[in-house]
């Protein structure tokens, strides 16, 4: 009696449900559990007994299930109980969904099923059912935050990696794989501090990283450039972050943000600022040189002036002597504040629409015969380049300038490469995006040193010896580039060479084109040109630029034996060009002795002196007499002395 | 023949005009401030006037004006310092205004007494 009384005691307080049922399955019995569970009163329980309650449907099978519903749990309990008694032997933890509370009140409960076979009388069935909604509940909540979290790692547009102890990686997102260029397995099994380019950041990282682990905390951000697998550099702004729980080992939890646009934009603004500073400081030095330059005028004119006068004055030949060295040391100076007055833009230009191409054949054409002969120059052009807006001679200045510029920096000889082609785009942020034609002057020379580099277009800068440059060429043709509204660039390595650019603006409208090559075919019916000047450089340079036009050219370095050659030879030539500045006789001199003799013959005067306007009364007076203002740009020289020689081709 | 008149702010190029039209044999007025050549014109004829057009004291384009609404018959050379930031543009206005012959420093001896020349035989 105590041992049955025991024995239902501990039936009856069970923690969960127990059902007895026969070797058919019909209900023998429950505990009170069961009613808890159900929510079935004793009576009810009591008058379940002899029922087949959990029997299958009439027509379940095995394979098929129930022939209304697939989850029918009644017929799948009942399957259970049926296997148990068929086998003799229990089967443990089925799981499914109970409808509860007995015939009217329906609560649906996740139950988990166990069956215990007693092979006692003619053999039982214990069932022992336990409520499992509320762990199946916190399952299911699981489930959704991982799945949440899941689709947080697949779409987030940053770089996830998670780094165990030994730096191995344990988890990669999508991101990761796609910035990295390296597939998920590759990531998971490289070390993934190799993607850091630099060394020295690398082993920096690294002991990051283990003071992560020793210190157990985070540390802060930090941006370093990566190298993808198929060798592009990615910027990257990593945030790291120390992760421990009580369930797995500490782990580093990388997040990093491709930053490279970014990065890219905030060094075109740097480049910008950079260059913008550096065009800002040679305006400066352009507005002071101008201001100068007013005051050297004023100075100039008087100490030229009182040499002429004195001149006048004196018979000493070496007195004169002395004065024409005054004069002429005057016109140097004219013409370099006249130079100045180009860099700082104070010059007229006269923009016209024109192809490059044909101009440079004819800059290669002159530059070829005044440069060394062991330097070749060189023109690479692309089909189709786009016309420009631009001043032909003040081209011209600046491809004088560049080419001398190459030519001394090859002392041995080498090539002049000048290459045009159409460029759209903002040239690495340095200028606004556009259509451009983009020139390239560039040599094989001994190169600019870096820390000269910035320095080269600020005017009286130069590196040569003395006596061998101003300093103001490249200065003169960053002042052009300025007034033309173009760009100019220059990279240069140490003894490799140096390249200039120039971005010039695309003209889209149409190019009536001055024919340049006539000049240079029709000089080729053989004109005699007496050329004048007391400079033996001048006599040379201007003698092989004239000469290479196709002129016959007859060149004196003095005013004398010009005058002398005019006499004896009866004038019997078609043109004279004259320095005006010399000793014993000044180019206007010389022009009013051929004149007595031939009117006809053109004179081309070259001054050092400003332009002088209004010098059209003298000309009406002095039939056909031009002035030229020092320094001559050869293309200026050419065209004059073609419209001199051939005045009515130019008329028509 | 009348004086010329020459105006400079800058003593040297002042002395240095002066003395190129006085080897000429001319008869020369040289003044550094623009209100005496108002004054001088007051009193005296002029058949030439040289003047620089950019002055602190008086804009030259100015005196330009000035003289040639008061002698119509008199003829002018303006000169530009060469370096001023519109100095063209002033040698161009200039003109608009009557000017009849212009020069940019520094110009030759022999350019000026050219000039100088032509325009006194010019009237003569």
């Amino acid at each position: 009696m105590d041992k049955i009384f025991d024995c239902m005691t501990i039936f009856n307080s069970a923690p969960f449900a127990m059902v007895l049922l026969d070797n058919e399955g019909y209900f023998l019995r429950a505990n009170d559990y069961f009613k808890r569970m159900t929510g079935l009163t004793q009576v009810e329980v009591d008058s379940l007994v002899g029922e087949g309650l959990f029997k299958s449907c009439y027509d379940y099978s095995k394979t098929s299930g129930c022939r209304f519903n697939d989850s029918c749990y009644s017929c799948r309990l009942g399957w259970i109980i049926e296997e148990t008694i068929a086998n003799r032997e229990g089967l443990e933890k089925e799981e499914f969904l109970l409808k509860l509370g007995g015939h009217n009140v329906v609560k649906l409960a996740h139950v988990e099923a166990s069956t215990t076979y007693i092979p006692k009388n003619d053999g039982m069935v214990l069932l022992t059912l336990s409520d499992v909604s509320s762990q199946k509940a916190v399952m299911r909540d699981l489930k959704k935050r991982d799945s949440l979290i899941n689709r947080f790692l697949m779409t987030a547009q940053a770089f996830v990696l998670v780094l165990d102890k030994e730096l191995k990686v344990q988890m990669v997102n999508p991101f990761a794989t796609k910035i990295s260029g390296y597939s998920e397995d590759e990531l998971l099994s490289m070390d993934v501090v190799s993607l850091v380019e630099d060394e020295e950041q690398r082993e920096r990282i690294k002991r990051n990283f283990s003071e992560v682990f020793s210190k157990r905390e985070v540390f802060s951000s930090y941006h370093t450039p990566l190298l993808t697998k198929s060798g592009n550099h990615r910027d990257i702004q990593w945030n790291t972050n120390y992760i421990e729980t009580e369930e797995s080992e500490p782990l580093i939890l990388l997040m990093g943000y491709d930053i490279t646009s970014e990065m890219k934009k905030e060094h075109e603004r740097a480049l910008f600022a950079e260059r913008l500073k550096e065009s800002q400081k040679l305006e400066a030095i352009g507005t002071l040189a101008s201001g100068i330059a007013h005051d050297f005028n004023n100075i100039l004119g008087a100490v030229m002036g009182f040499a002429e006068l004195t001149l006048r004055e004196v018979h000493d030949p070496v007195v004169k002597d002395y004065q024409q060295t005054i004069l002429k040391a005057g016109e140097r100076a004219a013409a370099l504040v006249k130079q100045i007055l180009t860099f700082s833009r104070e010059s007229d230009t006269e923009m016209k629409p024109l192809y490059l191409d044909s101009l440079i054949d004819e800059v290669i054409f002159f530059m070829s015969s005044v440069l060394p002969s062991n330097v070749i120059i060189r023109k690479h052009a692309q089909v189709g380049v786009a016309p420009i807006l631009a001043d032909a001679n003040k081209l011209h200045e600046i491809f004088v300038n560049l080419c001398t510029n190459s030519a001394q920096a090859m002392h041995n000889g080498g090539e002049i490469s000048i290459a045009i082609e159409n460029y759209s785009g903002t040239f690495d942020g340095k200028c606004p995006q556009g259509d451009y034609v983009r020139l390239t002057v560039s040599d094989s020379g001994v190169g600019i040193d870096e820390e000269v580099l910035p320095h080269i277009f600020e005017p009286f800068f130069t590196t040569k010896e003395q006596n061998v440059g101003t300093g103001m060429g490249l200065a003169v043709v960053y002042g052009i580039v300025k007034e033309m509204e173009c760009e100019i660039f220059v990279s240069s390595k140490k003894g490799e060479g140096t390249t200039f650019t120039l971005l010039l603006p695309q003209y889209n409208g149409e190019v009536v084109e001055e024919d340049a090559t006539v000049i240079i075919q029709k000089a080729n019916q053989r004109k005699h040109i007496v050329f004048v000047d007391d400079e033996e450089d001048m006599v040379y340079l201007y003698k092989a630029v004239l000469e290479s036009m196709g002129y016959s050219v007859t060149a004196f370095n003095d005013s004398i034996k010009a005058y002398k050659y005019m006499l004896e030879d009866h004038c019997d030539f078609d043109l004279l060009i004259t320095d005006q500045t010399m000793p014993d006789m000044t180019g206007i001199t010389l022009a009013n002795h051929l004149h007595e003799n031939r009117p006809d013959i053109p004179v081309l005067i070259c001054t050092g002196y400003s332009t002088v306007q209004g010098f059209d009364t003298l000309q009406e007076q002095k039939n056909s007499i031009e002035i030229l203002s020092k320094p001559v740009p050869v293309n200026l020289l050419s065209k004059r002395v073609h419209s001199l020689l051939f005045p009515r081709s130019v008329e028509a | 023949m009348a004086a010329i008149v020459v105006l400079d702010d800058d003593p040297l190029m002042l002395k240095m005009i002066e003395a190129a039209l006085l080897a000429e044999k001319w008869e020369v007025i040289a003044l550094s401030q623009s209100k005496k050549v108002v004054e001088h014109l007051k009193n005296t004829d002029i058949s030439l006037l040289i003047t620089d057009i950019l002055m602190p004291d008086r804009d030259g384009l100015e005196v330009i004006r000035t003289v040639k609404a008061m002698h119509k018959e008199c003829k002018i050379i303006a000169i530009s310092g060469g370096g001023g930031m519109a100095a063209k543009d002033l040698l161009n206005i200039a003109r608009c205004l009557g000017v009849e012959e212009t020069l940019s420093k520094p110009f030759s001896v022999e350019v000026l007494v050219e000039k100088v020349k032509s325009l006194l035989y010019d009237k003569e």
